[in-house]
């Protein structure tokens, strides 16, 4: 099937999703509110969200709203999906993987700390065919040990295995780590079996985004986790666009100086900007970079697998906007300070 | 050579002996089950009062149907994983349907007997089967690459500065390593490969131990602990595997002999034992349909007429029961089709379009005959008949498609002797009626004929089924009634008169009949309407009624035409396949060598065999289906589907 036949529908169709996100308008007025129950209000009554907020009290938790807006995303994935068969079903569905992973890490999170599962009323957040394992008896699982068992014939329990009997305190972050590089793997997977065009399109954006999430990784390996460059050179992403195993080697075993001055050479610059605090903006600046990145492919419009791709991501740039305007609300931040914390840049308003 | 009467068989029966009943009926084999609860509620179930049947009858009025019993579903259950260790199947060959049956605890303990005897050595041959399969795999292959190692592990393991690990790596943390190898402070060597990836060997300073350990953490790696028991050189160990490996085989054939004996011995118990539980379930499965009071059991189900005399005889054994059989009822009764040996395989041709309703007349012969007569005229042949003939008949033991093409065959040879053809050639035997290819207008008025033939006699079909179904609508009026037959020959006497410059009916007969016939189709709803005293006469929107009739008016005419001028494609493919042979016989020719001729012949007849056959098939297929079935058959019965002890 061409390109052009197999995208004019869904296309079309996530350009009239697109035009109902939030304008910078709404992000204003979100901003301008007194309250988070105001905040909760207008996205009821003024936006798309009404729908999925209906049965939401005001004066909910936020992590509730989170929820219910993630439930919003993983329904447009459904939606998309519907579009897609074979090779382009399972690539989008292995956006979902992402969700489980996410589940997955919180889970253990829990666990390591000694915790029960039982006692956080975790709510699935996917249908049950899309989890590759049983949510139930997951969420019945003991200990760490009884967690990784139960997720024994899936790909989690490979990457998890080695780790089954050891310190788990320490050892989070490396199963945290292993999580996230098999989602990559994955997603990059079923990339590569996608027709040939779109899976240039992938490879760029897929590579930018390797880039600076290998970037970050170095950064803060140098700053803060005192790790042996051996170590930190084997926990970064491969397929990067940019940095290849040769370059970031050759920051691995650099210091946090060099580093910014390679990465300052580069099309990432603003990462490494002095401008700011570079520690505590780095995570926004990343989204930062890919959202831009993500806005040119509707700028673009081509016929490939790029629109949809950026669709979802730009949905969920936007949930994690109204999410941190939520909680900048709660704690209280101020209308610029809360600014600082949005992926977006919002126009329209002095500074 | 029609659909068989049907009749209506209600039993009702002590309900101790409503297994032996359905056991009877299951191997009769005669009878389609429908829900007796249904029947009584709709108060078809009837019987006569007597003094020794009231009870019977005010026990109607408690009736329930048969709970579904889970513990006969857990010793089926049972049973398959008691056939799948010993080989055997569990199905109707073994079941003995004489009426001593044992009774379900019984059949539970024996059951139980023989799974505690299979269950502990199929067990053990498991497990180790399961570590055969992973000395196999792992150990033999870990070790490969370090037959010529030196060292024992022991000694490795009482090193005072050294260590050493052994892992599995990914591919993509293999190329990281390589890449980075010369930062690493620890030797690493390819060992071998397993299921799951490449083993590696890493031997470093046990001064390095965590450092080390991180690293390969950060890799994946994936740790194989030798065992303890493990101490030679990688060459002994392998010998040592190798021989721990022939013990597991000789354990697992003397766990499969235990297994094999208690087999033979018990073949014959355990065979009975399997037909009892077989049976056990099939009954529970037919009870769904029956109903039960405290004291009755109540069942319903389809009899043909002509078997009620024989289930009458194989139930009179049993006392206190009645048997009552009602002849037509209204309700609509399944079709049980009844063929000859040369008709019975196109019951599968008609099933396929769907099953003839009760009172519909059973079009099998009518299929048989014209598609015989089709497909021998398209492809006509002495010798590729005989092919045809031969092939269904080995088919036919595996496919009802066998019945058909054989059938297909003779037709085939039928033809090929009247037109002179064998496997292509005409110049072999006498032609006795024409050569297609050198009378090509003969050929296709014939097949124009014969479609007309045929289109004649299924609006006639379709006029008695209209009739058995009192539609006069479709009957009488419409387009595939009696209106349409005068309309369809009218119009054929006026075009064949044209076509041979003489008057075969009287204009002053045929406008007059064109005319009425059309307004009969145009009006129908309401003409039949006025016949049975119906209200309203269009029986609703009437403006929709009469656009609608009007296209149907153009729709008839275009219909006539076509379906006529559709069966010029019978003489077509009679052109078509001596075309087709004479294209590889030309080829044949122009290879200038006997061989090559006689290569070519073949060649060409297997393609003509092949590929025309397909066609030729699938284009009577869709004459029968398109234009002739769409005249006379429905096809909206319910085929007769008997009970039986068969899957």
């Amino acid at each position: 099937m061409g390109n052009e036949r197999r995208f004019s529908a869904i296309n079309t169709k996530i350009r009239v999703m697109r035009s109902q996100f939030l304008k910078d308008d709404d992000y204003i007025a979100l901003m301008e509110m007194n309250s988070v129950e105001d905040q909760i209000r207008y996205l009821k009554d003024e936006t798309k969200y009404s729908e999925i907020l209906k049965e939401i009290d005001e004066s909910v938790d936020i992590q509730q709203v989170e929820l219910q807006l993630e439930r919003l995303q993983v329904s447009q994935f459904e939606k998309i999906i519907k579009y897609f068969s074979d090779e382009y079903d399972r690539y989008i569905r292995s956006f979902m993987f992402r969700y489980e992973t996410e589940d997955l890490k919180l889970f253990l999170r829990v666990l390591a700390r000694g915790e029960k599962l039982e006692d956080y009323g975790m709510e699935s957040l996917l249908k049950d065919k899309y989890y590759s394992f049983s949510y139930e008896k997951i969420v019945d699982a003991k200990s760490v040990v009884d967690f990784i068992d139960k997720l024994k014939g899936t790909k989690f329990y490979d990457v998890l295995y080695p780790y089954r009997n050891e310190n788990h305190s320490k050892l989070m972050f490396y199963m945290e780590m292993n999580l996230d590089r098999l989602y990559f793997n994955t997603i990059n997977e079923s990339a590569q079996k996608l027709s040939k065009a779109d899976r240039e399109a992938f490879n760029e954006v897929f590579g930018e985004n390797i880039d600076i999430l290998n970037i970050e990784w170095i950064y803060r390996g140098l700053k803060f986790y005192n790790l042996a460059p051996e170590e930190l050179i084997n926990y970064t992403l491969p397929d990067g666009l940019v940095f290849r195993f040769k370059e970031l080697k050759d920051l691995c075993y650099g210091d946090v100086g060099h580093l910014k001055t390679v990465v300052s050479k580069t099309r990432y610059k603003e990462l490494v900007n002095e401008d700011k605090d570079i520690d505590l903006f780095m995570g926004i600046r990343v989204q930062r970079y890919m959202y831009n990145s993500f806005k040119n492919a509707f700028r673009e419009g081509k016929f490939d697998i790029s629109i949809s791709n950026a669709y979802l991501h730009l949905l969920e740039y936007e949930i994690k906007d109204i999410i941190s305007i939520l909680e900048a609300k709660k704690y209280g931040l101020s209308y610029y300070e809360t600014k600082e914390y949005l992926v977006r840049e919002i126009k329209g308003s002095d500074e | 050579m029609s659909v068989e009467k049907m009749t209506m068989m209600n039993i009702v029966g002590k309900i101790e002996h409503v297994n032996d009943v359905l056991t009877d009926l299951l191997k009769s084999e005669k009878v389609d089950l429908v829900s007796a609860m249904t029947q009584i509620e709709k108060s078809h179930f009837l019987f006569d009062v007597s003094d020794e049947n009231v009870d019977m009858l005010v026990d109607l009025n408690y009736i329930s149907s048969f709970a579904k019993n889970e513990e006969t579903q857990q010793l089926l259950k049972k049973c398959e994983e008691v056939t799948r260790i010993l080989g055997l199947e569990c199905d109707s060959r073994y079941a003995d349907t004489r009426h001593d049956m044992p009774t379900k605890e019984e059949m539970q303990s024996e059951l139980d007997e023989v799974y505690k005897q299979v269950i502990e050595p199929y067990t053990m041959l498991e497990a180790l089967e399961k570590e055969l399969a992973y000395l196999e795999d792992f150990h033999t292959n870990s070790f490969k690459e370090m037959e010529e190692f030196p060292l024992t592990i022991d000694e490795m393991r009482n090193m005072e500065y050294y260590d050493f690990k052994m892992g599995i790596l990914s591919k993509e943390d293999r190329l990281k390593l390589k890449k980075n190898y010369e930062n690493i402070l620890a030797v690493l060597l390819h060992t071998g490969s397993s299921s799951e990836g490449e083993v590696y060997f890493a031997f470093y300073p046990k001064k390095l131990e965590s450092e080390i350990s991180r690293i390969l953490r950060s890799l994946n790696f994936k740790e194989i602990i030798i065992p303890k028991s493990y101490s030679g050189t990688p060459k002994q160990i392998r010998e040592e595997i190798e021989s721990k490996k022939e013990m597991l085989h000789k354990e697992i054939g003397v766990q499969q002999a235990v297994i094999e004996d208690f087999k033979s011995k018990y073949t014959d118990k355990i065979k009975a034992m399997l037909g009892h539980i077989w049976l056990m379930g099939k009954v529970d499965e037919v009870k769904s349909y029956i109903a039960v009071s405290s004291h009755y059991f109540y069942i319903s189900g389809w009899v043909a007429e002509s078997d009620k005399e024989k289930i009458k005889a194989e139930l009179s054994e049993h006392k206190d029961m009645l048997v009552l059989f009602e002849g037509e009822v209204s309700l609509s009764p399944p079709t049980k089709l009844k063929n000859n040996w040369l008709f019975k395989p196109f019951e599968w041709m008609v099933n396929m379009y769907g099953t003839p309703a009760y009172n519909e007349i059973d079009p099998t012969p009518f299929v048989s005959l014209s598609y015989m007569l089709l497909f021998g005229m398209m492809f006509g042949d002495l010798g590729q008949g005989f092919i045809l003939l031969v092939a269904g008949y080995f088919l036919s033991k595996k496919s009802q498609l066998g019945g058909i093409i054989s059938r297909m065959g003779i037709a085939s040879m039928i033809f090929g002797t009247l037109y002179g053809a064998v496997f292509g050639l005409e110049t072999v035997i006498p032609t006795l009626w024409m050569k297609p290819f050198e009378n090509i207008n003969d050929i296709l008025m014939v097949a124009i004929f014969v479609g007309i033939g045929l289109l004649l006699i299924s609006y006639t079909l379709g006029i008695i089924n209209a009739y058995k179904r009192k539609d006069i609508e479709k009957g009488l009026f419409g387009k595939e009634g009696l209106a349409g037959v005068v309309l369809y020959v009218t119009l054929l006497l006026m075009v064949g008169g044209m076509l041979l410059g003489m008057s075969l009916i009287p204009k002053l007969l045929a406008i007059p009949l064109i005319i009425i016939s059309v307004v009969s189709i145009l009006f129908s709803v309401p003409l039949t309407h006025l016949v049975e005293k119906k209200r309203p006469l269009h029986g609703g929107d009437v403006s929709g009624y009469y656009i609608e009739s009007v296209f149907e008016i153009l729709e008839t005419f275009l219909s006539m035409l076509s379906g006529t001028v559709s069966f010029i494609r019978v003489g077509a493919f009679a052109l078509t396949h001596v075309g087709l042979f004479l294209a590889f016989e030309t080829i044949g020719h122009m290879m200038n060598s006997t061989g090559g001729s006689i290569a070519m012949i073949i060649v060409g007849n297997i393609f003509i065999l092949i590929l025309e056959g397909l066609i030729v098939f699938i284009q009577g297929l869709r004459l029968q289906y398109y234009e002739l079935f769409s005249r006379y058959y429905k096809g909206n019965g319910k085929l007769f589907n008997a009970i039986s002890l068969e899957k």
